[in-house]
């Protein structure tokens, strides 16, 4: 049987008795391209910091992440440092506070192969200028030299790229890399990511609330909703058939029928609740136009399991 | 406009205090190649006298020419400073990024630790110190460092938590930078803003300290001149010659409020949310 890549099992992060990630479980293969979407607070970012060991002190995470066949919850971070290598690393969001601001950018990448590699300074040095101009950023060498501060917000986060891919990774968790930046310079980083991700065979866990980024960029689709997966499958697949309400709100609230501003707003109903106020049974029931009492009481499994389009629901919308 | 007038503001602040800190600075230099009479020297015929051509700041009830000690006075006054920020910093902040970037039971203990030495006042600290080992410079300057450890570990923790929470700390850590390396080239450079401003404030406080500790014959010991001992030598013929504690108290409440100025318009020019893009 081949391992993959990564496979997540009965993830949980607990903040005292809240839980604000409830049993995620789900698997990557390597060289797939994966989306994970979901509104704000569903739990996609803690779930990537859980699976990187870089949840915060104050969570207790419990269940299993397995990287190359790896566990790497419950190891101190010596182990984890040795296991991770820089076969797994992250971009966030803001690549603002995602570098360090008194540290030359090129310093920052160096300091990359310089962990793991054990490169020289000089070779890390040199290397590090092959990455920015990897990145597309001109004049690299002149580029090295300058602090976070004196690039603008697409050019760093061109170094946050280089510094993630400087390890030549097995997976990427791209955390909504483009929300903080303008639309025009979001298109080109994502292009930027698109091929790099391609050309270096890297696998890549792309996190957003943007169902047309993803649909852009990725194969695969999670959909998160209350801290759990609600519906999983390839793009096309989902996109063309959501079967959970969420994901069938969620695209019908992102497409346009009218360009003319005649075009209702649709929205799901209510909003997300906050930790741990989520309803027992399905968490979505609440915002659900098709709950009834058996939502009330009974959480519902992911079926059919194995299947390539799993969903959680009692009601999955019929596309007969 | 408001960031501007804040910066001004921030800059006027800052040049004063540096301007009082310099002159206080240039004293204790001046004292080692230049003093008008000697510390201990006497002037019999001229005792309780008001400033004169001779004596700038006057003379004190044995003769002592006032100027010369409040110059001299001034090399205490900085050595302790220097000595008790440089404890408390070399101790709490080690101590404040420990806690600042370990789990709730390290945070816990560290933090209670200093709790309890926070309960001991500089002064309780340096009548201990004093009643093992006599009272001299070197006790009033480890009692103040040791007293200001907690302020400068509680200061450090906070700064650390939050610099510790930072995508690029977790970015760091996500390719294996921890441990010592992490701290030293992540978290402390980013927190020294903070750091220095909390030193310069805590070299203030050191200043009054000593002043007391000498007031209360807890610190420096004669001959060795302090502004706190002239205070309180000054304090038994308040009545006879008015103007005697002025001085020394001048040259306290001065270079207290130069450090606290310059700890002031530090925090405004180092403070990253105030600082132009």
């Amino acid at each position: 049987m081949v391992v993959a890549l990564l496979e997540v099992k009965d993830l949980t992060v607990r903040f005292g008795d809240d839980e604000a990630v409830r049993g995620v479980s789900f698997s990557l293969d390597s060289g797939v391209r994966t989306g994970l979407i979901g509104e704000s607070g569903c739990g996609k970012s803690l779930t990537a910091l859980a699976i990187l060991g870089l949840a915060p002190t104050t969570a207790t995470v419990t269940g299993s992440v397995r990287f190359e066949g790896e566990e790497l919850i419950g190891r101190p971070e010596r182990e984890l440092c040795r296991l991770r290598g820089n076969r797994l690393t992250v971009v966030f969001q803001e690549p603002m506070s995602a570098l360090n601001p008194l540290m030359k950018v090129g310093r920052q990448i160096a300091e990359v192969l310089e962990v793991h590699d054990k490169a020289g300074r000089g070779e890390a040095r040199r290397r590090a200028i092959d990455l920015i101009e990897m990145v597309r950023l001109p004049d690299p060498s002149r580029t090295a030299h300058k602090y976070p501060h004196q690039l603008s917000g697409g050019q760093r986060q061109r170094i946050v790229l280089a510094m993630a891919l400087a390890g030549d990774p097995a997976l990427l968790i791209a955390d909504e890399p483009t929300t903080a930046l303008d639309v025009t310079v979001q298109a080109d980083i994502l292009l930027l990511l698109d091929d790099l991700v391609r050309d270096l065979d890297t696998s890549l866990l792309l996190i957003s609330h943007d169902l047309s980024l993803v649909a852009s960029l990725c194969e695969e689709l999670l959909v998160m909703y209350g801290g759990t997966i609600v519906e999983r499958g390839r793009v096309s697949e989902v996109f063309a058939r959501p079967l959970h309400p969420y994901t069938a709100g969620l695209h019908s609230a992102s497409s346009l029928e009218h360009s003319d501003g005649t075009d209702d707003l649709r929205t799901i109903e209510g909003s997300v609740p906050p930790i741990g106020q989520f309803p027992g049974g399905c968490v979505f029931r609440n915002r659900c136009e098709y709950a009834d009492e058996v939502c009330l009481g009974v959480p519902p499994l992911r079926v059919p399991p194995g299947e390539p389009h799993e969903v959680a629901c009692h009601h999955p919308v019929s596309h007969d | 406009m408001t960031d501007r007038l804040l910066a001004r503001r921030g800059n006027l602040t800052r040049w004063m205090g540096l301007a009082l800190v310099g002159f206080v600075v240039v004293m204790a230099a001046v004292s080692f190649v230049w003093q008008p009479y000697g510390i201990e020297a006497i002037d019999p015929t001229n005792t309780n006298t008001g400033p004169s051509v001779d004596h700038w700041l006057g003379t004190d009830p044995l003769g002592r020419d006032i100027f010369t000690q409040i110059l001299v006075g001034s090399r205490t006054t900085l050595f302790v400073g220097v000595v008790a920020v440089g404890i408390a910093s070399l101790i709490g902040v080690p101590v404040g990024m420990l806690a600042g970037s370990s789990g709730r039971w390290v945070n816990e203990t560290v933090m209670r630790a200093m709790d309890i030495v926070f309960a001991f006042p500089a002064v309780l600290l340096a009548i201990i110190l004093a009643a093992g080992f006599g009272g001299s410079t070197l006790t009033a300057m480890i009692a103040i460092g040791i007293a200001t450890v907690p302020v400068f570990a509680r200061i450090t923790r906070a700064a650390t938590l939050q610099v510790m929470t930072s995508d690029y700390v977790l970015v760091a850590r996500s390719y294996g930078r921890r441990g010592v390396p992490l701290m030293v080239r992540y978290v402390l450079p980013n927190i020294a803003s903070v750091i220095i401003v909390q030193a310069s404030v805590a070299f203030a406080i050191a200043i009054l300290a000593e002043a007391a500790l000498s007031y209360l014959g807890l610190g420096t010991q004669p001959p060795t001149p302090t502004w706190g001992r002239s205070l309180q030598e000054a304090q038994t013929y308040l009545f006879i010659n008015p103007l005697l504690p002025v001085w020394p108290g001048v040259a306290i409440a001065l270079s207290v409020l130069g450090f606290n100025l310059l700890g002031d318009g530090l925090r405004d020019a180092l403070d990253p949310t105030l600082r132009e893009r």
